[in-house]
C-alpha cells in the first residue's frame, strides 16, 4: 500500500534566486536515494530544469493544457516524489491557480503532501509575500535561503515577516559557492549526482586513468573539482536533513539515508 | 398593523411564490447558463426551486437539472396552467422559467393576457425578470420592449461574458441612453468569462456546474474531471453567486426568511 508522497514546490518570486538550483538538488538527492522523482519545469520562456533533466516535463501555465498537465498530475497518488520548479515568471499564475482550484485539499485527499520551498531575496516584500503564502495555504512550508545572495540587510531586521519566516521550524541554507564554480554548475551536461559519484576519491571511475576524461567536469583541475564537491556534499546533506525533517513531521517513511 | 402584516409575510411557511423569468429575444446570449447558475445558487442555500424549460421538446435546462426542471411549451394553455396555476399550491415557492430565444416578449404578453401581472400587482406573487443581453445594440433595444412588464418586478440586467463577449457595440452614449431609463429599479449582473475548456467539459458531462465542481457525475458518483477545470468552474460560479447575493436575490426570493 502506498503511503504519503511529497510534492515539492520550489518557488521564487525573483529571478536569479537559486530556485532552479535548489529544485535540481532535491531531484539529485532523490535520485541518489534510489527514487525516480517526477519533475516539472514551469518556465516556458526560459526553461532550465528541463535542460538539466530531459525527462522533466515543461509546462506552460499560461495555457489551460499546461495547467491541466501540471495540476492534474501533481495530486495523483504515487510512490515517487514530485518536484516542481516555479521560477519568477510562473510564480503569480502558479499561486493563483493553486488557490482557485483548491489544490492542497485535492492533493491531501490523494495522500500527496505539498511542500512549498520558498526561495526569497533579502527584501521585505519577498518575506511578506512568503509569510502570506505560508499562512494562506497552510501546507508544509520551508524557507530556503541561498548564501550566494549575501546576508540579510539591517533594514530587514525591522520586518516582522522576516523574523516569522526565520523562526519557521523548517529552514534550509544553501552553502556559498564562488561565482566561477557556480557558472560551471550551470553546464547543462553536468549531472550533479553523477559528478559526485564519479569524482569521489577511491571510486572505481576516478581510479581508471583515461576514463576520467569521460567524467562530468573532467576538464577541470583537481582543485576546482574538489571545490565543487566540497560545496555539493554539504548542499545535499542539507537537502537530506530538511527532507527527513518534513517526512518526520508528516509521519511518512523516511528516505534512505545517504552519507554524502 | 402594517408592521404585523410585514412580519407575517416574512414568517416561515408564509413565503410568497416567486417567479423568475430568464430570457432574451436574441438567441445565443446564455439564458440557460444563467438559469443553471441560479438553480445552483438556490440549491446551495437550501431553497427548493422548480424550473420550467421552454425549449420544447429538447430542453437544455432539463438535461443539466433533470430532477427539478420540466419542459413546457408556454404558447400552449395547458402548459401555462401547469406553471401558473400551481404557483400557490406548490410546496416549492421559487419557480424559474427559462424562456427560449425569441419568445421573451411573446411570453410576457401571454402572461399579461392570463392576468399574471395583475396578480403580481395585487401582491399574490413576486416576479423577477433576468434579462440576458448580448453584445449587439439590438439586445439593448429589447429593454424598451420589456420595461413595461417590470413595473412591479425586480429587473435584473445580465451581461453575459461567459463566451468572452466584450459588448463591443455598446458605446457609452448608447449604454447610458438605455440604462438611465431604468437605473432606479434595475440590478446589473455581470457573468464573467469561464475558461472555454471548462465550459466544454461541463457540457460534455451534462451535470450542473456545482456537481462538476464537486467531481460528481449525473448519478452522484465520483467522477474523474480535471482538477484545474473544476477549479475554474467553482471560482467562476462563486463569482456569479456573489453577484446574486449583492443584488439581494436570496432575500427577495424568500422574503428574507432563509437569509443567513
Amino acid at each position: 500500500m502506498l503511503g504519503k508522497s511529497l510534492a515539492i514546490l520550489v518557488v521564487s518570486p525573483h529571478e536569479a534566486s537559486g530556485c532552479t538550483l535548489i529544485a535540481r538538488l532535491f531531484a539529485e538527492f532523490f535520485r541518489l536515494s534510489g527514487d525516480a522523482p517526477i519533475l516539472f519545469d514551469t518556465d516556458a520562456v526560459k526553461p532550465k530544469l528541463s535542460k538539466y533533466f530531459p525527462e522533466a516535463e515543461l509546462v506552460d501555465l499560461t495555457q489551460t493544457k499546461g495547467q491541466m498537465r501540471l495540476f492534474d498530475t501533481l495530486p495523483l497518488r504515487a510512490h515517487e516524489p514530485k518536484i516542481v520548479d516555479v521560477t519568477h515568471r510562473a510564480f503569480p499564475t502558479f499561486f493563483s491557480l493553486m488557490r482557485d482550484i483548491d489544490f492542497i485539499a485535492e492533493a491531501r485527499n490523494n495522500h500527496v503532501e505539498p511542500v512549498i520551498v520558498y526561495v526569497p531575496h533579502y527584501e521585505a516584500e519577498d518575506f511578506e509575500r512568503g509569510f502570506r503564502i505560508r499562512e494562506h495555504f497552510g501546507c508544509e512550508f520551508m524557507l530556503a535561503e541561498n548564501a550566494f545572495l549575501g546576508a540579510a540587510p539591517q533594514s530587514l531586521h525591522s520586518v516582522n515577516s522576516y523574523w516569522a519566516l526565520k523562526a519557521h521550524p523548517v529552514r534550509m541554507m544553501l552553502p556559498l559557492i564562488d561565482p566561477m564554480n557556480m557558472s560551471l554548475l550551470e553546464d547543462e551536461r553536468v549531472s550533479l549526482a553523477e559528478f559526485l559519484k564519479a569524482s569521489a576519491p577511491g571510486s572505481a571511475a576516478a581510479g581508471q586513468g583515461d576514463r576520467t576524461q569521460q567524467l562530468p567536469l573532467a576538464y577541470l583541475s583537481l582543485d576546482a573539482r574538489s571545490k565543487i564537491r566540497n560545496w555539493l556534499k554539504p548542499s545535499l546533506r542539507e537537502v537530506q536533513r530538511v527532507v527527513q525533517l518534513i517526512q518526520a513531521r508528516l509521519d511518512t517513511a523516511l528516505s534512505e539515508p545517504q552519507s554524502f | 398593523m402594517a408592521k404585523e402584516a410585514k412580519k407575517a409575510e416574512k414568517a416561515p411557511g408564509k413565503q410568497k411564490p416567486a417567479v423568475i423569468i430568464v430570457g432574451a429575444d436574441k438567441g445565443g446570449v446564455g439564458k440557460t447558463t444563467v438559469a443553471r447558475t441560479m438553480l445552483d445558487y438556490f440549491a446551495g442555500k437550501n431553497v427548493l426551486t422548480r424550473a420550467f424549460d421552454t425549449e420544447s421538446p429538447r430542453g437544455t435546462l432539463k438535461r443539466f437539472h433533470p430532477r427539478v426542471a420540466e419542459v413546457v411549451d408556454l404558447t400552449q394553455v395547458a402548459d401555462q396552467m401547469k406553471v401558473l396555476d400551481t404557483l400557490h399550491s406548490s410546496e416549492v415557492k421559487v419557480s424559474i422559467i427559462d424562456v427560449r430565444a425569441g419568445l421573451l416578449s411573446r411570453t410576457l404578453k401571454d402572461m399579461t393576457d392570463v392576468g399574471f401581472f395583475d396578480a403580481v400587482e395585487n401582491g399574490e406573487f413576486k416576479f423577477a425578470l433576468f434579462h440576458v443581453l448580448g453584445p449587439s445594440v439590438a439586445s439593448l433595444s429589447e429593454i424598451d420592449e420589456v420595461l413595461p412588464y417590470t413595473e412591479n418586478a425586480e429587473y435584473y440586467v445580465v451581461k453575459n461574458h461567459i463566451n468572452d463577449t466584450n459588448f463591443f457595440e455598446w458605446d457609452q452614449t448608447t449604454y447610458d441612453r438605455y440604462f438611465k431609463k431604468m437605473r432606479r429599479r434595475s440590478h446589473e449582473i455581470t457573468v464573467p468569462k469561464l475558461n472555454e475548456m471548462a465550459y466544454e467539459q461541463v457540457e460534455v458531462a451534462g451535470v450542473p456546474f456545482v456537481t462538476f465542481g464537486q467531481n460528481k457525475n449525473s448519478k452522484n458518483q465520483k467522477a474523474d474531471y480535471s482538477l484545474v477545470l473544476r477549479g475554474y468552474v467553482r471560482t467562476w460560479e462563486k463569482a456569479v453567486h456573489e453577484q446574486y447575493d449583492a443584488a439581494g436575490l436570496m432575500d427577495w426570493a424568500t422574503d428574507g426568511a432563509n437569509a443567513s
